[in-house]
C-alpha cells in the first residue's frame, strides 16, 4: 500500500532519461530532488508524495538507519542547544496573571516537525521547569507562559503528531488543526498548537517567535533560502534560528565510510522494513545536494542573521547551525 | 616587557597540550553507553562563529556584555548559571531565549565568571589610576591592592557562591583561562609599583610574582570560610602576612624579587601557605584544598600542569644571554664567578 502511494517520487527517480530531459527543454527554474533535476513547482508535491508515504513509519525507520542516534541528536539540541528548561524555569517563579503583560512569555516554532520529535521534548522541559503535569488542563482564562507550535507542509505527518500528542499532553493541552480557536497564535490557550504551512510563507505574524527551529527538514523545503528568509521575519528582535539537518562530514575516512553506508544500506532498509526503497532514495541524495556548512553559514548571513556559527554531530554527519536576528 | 611575555606564551601551548591529552584520556572508558556516545560526539563537534560583517559583530559582543554585566547582580541569589542569565535578559527587556547567547560562546557558568575576572581587573586598574600612590610604601600599596580586590569577591562569598566559581574555573578545560586572570591580576598589582626603581632581573620579577600571588591566593582561601563582621579576620590575616613580607623585605634591602634571592640563601620561612600556592595555578590548588574539586583525575592534571609550569620557568629563565645567568648566580650569592 506504501509502495502505490508514491508512483510520482518513483518515476521522477527511476534513472529514465526522459524525466530529466523533460525538465532540461521547460522554461520553468529547476530545483533539485534528490539526485535529479526538477521543475521549481513540481519538488513540493514529489516531497509530499516522499513524506505522505513514511509518514507512518518515520520514527521506526530513523531508529533503524541511525541505530537510535537521532534521538541522542534531538535531546542535545533540545537540552544543550535550545536549553528550553532553563529559560522556562524562570517563568515558574514569575507566573503569568489574567494582568500582566505580555504573554506568553516564551515562544518556540518548530517547522517541519509534524511527528512532534522536538516539540514534545520542548514541551517536557517546559513542563519540567514548570513542574506541570503533562496531563493537567492548563488554568482557564490565564495564557500559558510557554508555547510550542509545530507546523508542517504536510497534513499525514501533523496528523501522525496530532495522535500522538493527545496521547502524551491529552487534549487539554493539544491544539489540533481541525479545531482551531484563535486565528493567531499568539493568544493560544494550549501550549502545544499544530499548523499546517509551507516554510517558505509561514502563516504567521512578523515578530512573533523566541526560537525557530528545524529539524532534518530544510533540505526537502524548495527553495531553502526562503525559508532562512521567513524564519527572519517571524522572529522577534533577539530570536534564534537552530537548523539542525545531516552536513557533510569533512574527514575523508569517514565520509567514505557514510556514503557507503548511506547508498547501500539505507535504501535497501527503506525497501524492506517500510517497503518504499525509493523514499529512502530520495532520502540520501538529498542529503548530498544539501549545502555544505560553510555555505548555509553563508546563507543565514546572506538573509540578516548575526552571530552564526554551526555545531558539528559525529564528525559533520549532522551539523547545528545557529544565527541570531537583532 | 616582551621578555616576561614570552615564557608565558610557551608555557600556554604546553598546558593546552597536557589538557587535550588528558582529556582525550579522561573522555573514554567509565561512561554508560549513551553518555559515551554523547561525549564522543560533543568532543567532536566544533563551533565556529565566523565573524559577520564588523559592526554587527561588535553590536553582539556588547550585547552580550551587556546581559553578563546585568546577571552579576543577581549571582548572590541565583547562582553562576542560566537562573542569573534569564534574569538579566529580563531587567534588559530582551527575549529571555537571549541567555543562550552566552552559552553559545562556550559555556555558561564560566563565562560569566570570567567576566566577573575581567571586569573586577578593569575595575582594579581604574583604582590605580584614581589615587595617588606617592606615599606609600611597596608593601603597604600591594596590600591596599590586594584587600580592594579581594573585597570585589565579598558578595559571592558571603552568598556561598564564591566556592563554586573557584572549582568551576579550575576545572580543566577552564585552567588556561582562570590562570590568565589570576596572571592578569598580579601583574596589575605588581606593575603599580614599576616607577620606583624596579629590577630587570627575570628571578626577580617571578620571585616577586609568586610572593604575591601566594598571598592573595591564601589570603582568597581564608575568606572563603571567614565569617566575622566584614571580613575583619581575613584582613588581619592579609596585614599579618604583608608584615612577614616587610620583614623579609628589609633583611633582602630593596625589592621583593630579590627577597626571594635571600629566602632562599638564608632560609627564612615566609610562611609554607606562601611557598606551596606559589604560581598562577594557585587558584586550582586552592579548590584542591577546599575540596570542592571532584574527581581524581582532573587533581592529578592540575598537579601535572604545576610542575611542568615549575620546570618550564626555569628552562625558560636559562638559555639567551647572561641576565638569566646573573639572577641564578645572586640566589648563589656570588656573582664574580660569572663575571670574571
Amino acid at each position: 500500500m506504501l509502495r502505490q502511494s508514491s508512483p510520482l517520487a518513483r518515476r521522477l527517480l527511476s534513472t529514465s532519461a526522459s524525466s530529466s530531459s523533460t525538465t532540461s527543454t521547460t522554461h520553468f527554474s529547476t530545483t533539485h530532488f534528490g539526485s535529479k533535476t526538477v521543475p521549481m513547482s513540481s519538488k513540493a508535491d514529489l516531497v509530499g508524495e516522499v513524506f505522505s508515504s513514511v509518514a507512518g513509519n518515520y520514527d521506526v525507520m530513523n531508529d533503524v538507519m541511525s541505530a537510535g542516534v537521532h534521538r541522542l541528536w534531538k535531546d542535545y539540541f533540545v537540552s544543550d542547544v535550545m536549553r528550553v528548561g532553563e529559560t522556562t524555569s524562570y517563568l515558574s517563579q514569575n507566573p503569568p496573571t489574567p494582568t500582566s503583560p505580555p504573554i506568553p512569555y516564551f515562544r518556540h516554532l518548530d517547522v517541519a516537525g509534524g511527528t512532534g520529535d522536538i516539540s514534545f521534548r520542548s514541551l517536557d522541559s517546559i513542563n519540567l521547569s514548570l513542574s506541570h503535569p503533562p496531563h493537567t488542563p492548563p488554568t482557564p482564562g490565564i495564557p500559558c507562559p510557554a508555547t510550542v507550535t509545530v507546523c508542517d507542509i504536510n497534513p499525514d505527518m501533523l496528523r501522525v503528531g496530532e495522535s500522538r500528542a493527545v496521547e502524551l499532553y491529552s487534549s487539554h493541552n493539544v491544539e489540533k488543526m481541525s479545531d482551531r480557536t484563535s486565528e493567531d497564535g499568539l493568544s493560544s490557550s494550549k501550549p502545544l498548537s499544530f499548523w499546517e504551512g509551507d516554510a517558505q510563507s509561514l502563516p504567521f505574524e512578523d515578530d512573533t517567535f523566541d526560537i525557530y527551529s528545524i529539524c532534518f527538514g530544510l533540505r526537502n523545503v524548495t527553495e531553502p533560502d526562503k525559508a532562512i528568509e521567513d524564519a527572519y521575519r517571524i522572529l522577534k528582535p533577539g530570536g534564534r534560528l537552530l537548523i539542525m539537518e545531516f552536513s557533510h562530514p569533512k574527514n575523508d575516512a569517514i565520509a567514505a565510510a557514510y556514503d557507503a553506508y548511506s547508498f547501500n544500506v539505507i535504501p535497501e532498509m527503506g525497501e524492506r522494513i517500510a517497503g518504499d526503497r525509493d523514499s529512502y532514495q530520495y532520502l540520501v541524495e538529498s542529503i548530498r545536494k544539501f549545502y555544505k556548512q560553510e555555505e548555509l553559514v553563508d546563507v543565514m548571513k546572506e538573509k540578516g542573521f548575526v552571530e552564526v556559527g554551526y555545531e558539528e554531530l559525529n564528525f559533520g554527519v549532522v551539523a547545528i547551525h545557529s544565527g541570531w536576528k537583532i | 616587557m616582551n621578555s616576561r611575555k614570552r615564557p608565558i606564551e610557551q608555557r600556554t601551548a604546553i598546558q593546552k597540550s597536557i589538557v587535550k591529552n588528558a582529556l582525550d584520556k579522561l573522555g573514554t572508558a567509565k561512561f554508560t553507553m549513551n553518555t559515551t556516545m554523547m561525549r564522543l560526539s560533543r568532543l567532536t563537534r566544533t563551533f565556529s562563529t565566523a565573524s559577520a560583517s564588523e559592526s554587527s559583530s561588535s553590536s553582539i559582543a556588547s550585547l552580550r556584555t551587556k546581559i553578563l554585566s546585568a546577571s552579576l547582580p543577581h549571582v548572590p541569589q541565583h547562582g553562576w548559571g542560566s537562573q542569573s542569565l534569564t534574569r538579566a535578559c529580563s531587567d534588559l527587556d530582551l527575549p529571555i531565549t537571549m541567555h543562550t547567547l552566552v552559552h553559545s560562546s562556550g559555556g555558561g557558568d564560566i563565562t560569566l565568571i570570567n567576566h566577573h575576572m575581567e571586569t573586577c581587573n578593569n575595575d582594579l586598574l581604574s583604582f590605580i589610576s584614581s589615587k595617588s600612590w606617592s606615599s606609600e610604601s611597596i608593601i603597604s600599596r600591594y596590600k591596599t591592592l590586594i584587600k580592594h580586590r579581594l573585597q570585589m569577591n565579598s558578595l559571592y562569598i558571603k552568598s556561598k557562591k564564591w566556592h563554586s566559581a573557584m572549582s568551576t574555573g579550575a576545572l580543566p578545560p577552564h585552567t588556561l583561562k582562570t590562570s590568565s586572570y589570576l596572571h592578569d591580576l598580579i601583574s596589575i598589582i605588581c606593575s603599580s609599583s614599576d616607577s620606583v626603581g624596579k629590577t630587570s632581573n627575570p628571578v626577580a620579577i617571578y620571585g616577586e610574582r609568586a610572593v604575591i600571588t601566594g598571598v592573595y591566593a591564601s589570603t582568597e582561601l581564608f575568606m572563603l570560610t571567614d565569617e566575622s563582621e566584614g571580613f575583619e579576620d581575613t584582613w588581619k590575616f592579609l596585614d599579618e602576612r604583608m608584615e612577614e613580607l616587610e620583614n623579609v623585605h628589609n633583611v633582602g634591602g630593596g625589592n621583593l624579587g630579590d627577597v626571594v634571592g635571600s629566602v632562599a640563601k638564608g632560609g627564612v620561612a615566609i610562611g609554607g601557605s606562601l611557598i606551596s600556592l606559589l604560581g598562577p595555578s594557585a587558584v586550582s590548588l586552592a579548590t584542591n584544598l577546599v575540596g570542592a574539586m571532584g574527581s581524581n583525575g582532573m587533581a592529578s592534571v592540575s598537579s601535572v600542569l604545576d610542575q611542568f609550569e615549575e620546570k618550564k620557568i626555569e628552562e625558560s629563565l636559562r638559555p639567551p644571554g647572561n641576565v638569566e645567568e646573573e639572577g641564578w648566580t645572586e640566589v648563589k650569592g656570588d656573582p664574580n664567578k660569572v663575571f670574571p
